[in-house]
């Protein structure tokens, strides 16, 4: 079973190419430190309400991913809410990337190329090799969009960790996406964990777009 | 947990007590998914006696409702109380699931 970071991460590559796109790295980080987070509340590990999260179980789950994290929450002195969580665990945006691609390629979903751009700069692409895993994943949420059937907690997870991502309309198509944008939004809601990612994205796209506005002529 | 549980007409109205947190959702969902496979085709949750309910509760409630629909049989919550209500209107679960304000009115269209 994939992790949501794992899952997040195939609906964003490019399957071809294998790029992810960099001119949204923040927001990337933000929707993994959720991911890491929702993976943890649904192997029972943390529980949250609207004010705070707990740790609830603090054994390993033995999976490299989440464990330092769980780890993290479960030493804490005092008790936060979700987006004090979310805010400590995006710093390690980074390392969480790359230890889900890095479990991607063990289990043979993705390779990984080193390209060379201008013969200078290397980077790092990810075409992948094995796409059932995500073509399970569209077909399960365009189904449970289309349907009024009350969606498992693991793809209300999904669809709330796309919806912020906005990648509805690559997954569904623009016209689709609009039209289903009611049901998307009904789902997404659900999971508290994603409303504050959610909430947290919005701040940042807020700050990003004040200090355009008074950059200097 | 106390979980109280009883028949009014085809309905199993089934009450629990106190926070659905992590710690009560397991036992909570086990024993009504134990009710759903028994055939009850009509289930009635009362929440006057459910003070609080955190994300783990929330999904236990879904998994429940799906089970519910998903088996062709009725499903509805009634009688929240302020704290509860609270999230069902932040989480948008009313939306989800059919919310009554008693028994009363609930059981009404159950029946």
């Amino acid at each position: 079973m994939l992790t949501f970071a794992e899952e997040i991460l195939l609906l964003i590559l490019d399957d071809k190419s294998g790029k992810l796109d960099m001119t949204s790295l923040k927001e990337l980080h933000f929707i993994l430190a959720g991911a890491v987070l929702m993976d943890l509340a649904d192997r029972d590990k943390i529980d949250n309400d609207l004010d705070k999260l707990i740790v609830t179980d603090s054994t390993a789950t033995g999976v490299k991913l989440l464990d330092p994290y769980l780890a993290m929450i479960a030493q804490s002195e005092e008790t936060f809410n979700t987006r004090y969580w979310l805010n400590q665990i995006v710093e390690y945006g980074d390392e969480i990337k790359k230890e889900a691609l890095g479990m991607l390629i063990e289990k043979g979903i993705l390779k990984v190329e080193e390209k060379k751009i201008l013969w200078v700069f290397g980077v790092r692409r990810y075409p992948t090799i094995d796409d059932s895993q995500e073509k399970e994943v569209r077909h399960r949420i365009t189904d449970l969009l289309n349907s009024d059937d009350i969606p498992t907690p693991h793809d209300v997870v999904l669809v709330s960790l796309a919806n912020t991502f906005k990648l509805f309309p690559s997954i569904l198509g623009s016209d689709e996406a609009e039209r289903l944008a009611p049901r998307i939004a009904q789902i997404a809601k659900l999971d508290l964990i994603g409303q504050a990612v959610s909430q947290l994205l919005n701040r940042l796209y807020e700050d990003r777009l004040n200090f355009y506005m008074y950059l200097p002529y | 947990m106390n979980i109280d549980e009883i028949k009014k007409d085809k309905t199993l109205v089934i009450t629990p007590e106190g926070r659905l947190d992590q710690v009560a959702a397991q036992s909570f969902q086990q024993k009504v998914i134990n009710s759903i496979e028994k055939g009850e085709s009509s289930i009635l949750i009362d929440f006057s006696k459910i003070n609080y309910i955190s994300s783990a509760g929330l999904r236990t409630l879904l998994i429940i409702a799906k089970r519910q629909k998903d088996s062709d049989g009725l499903f509805a919550i009634c009688s929240l109380t302020d704290s509860v209500n609270q999230v069902f209107k932040a989480s948008g679960f009313d939306t989800i699931v059919d919310v009554y304000p008693d028994q009363k009115s609930a059981l009404d269209k159950l029946i």
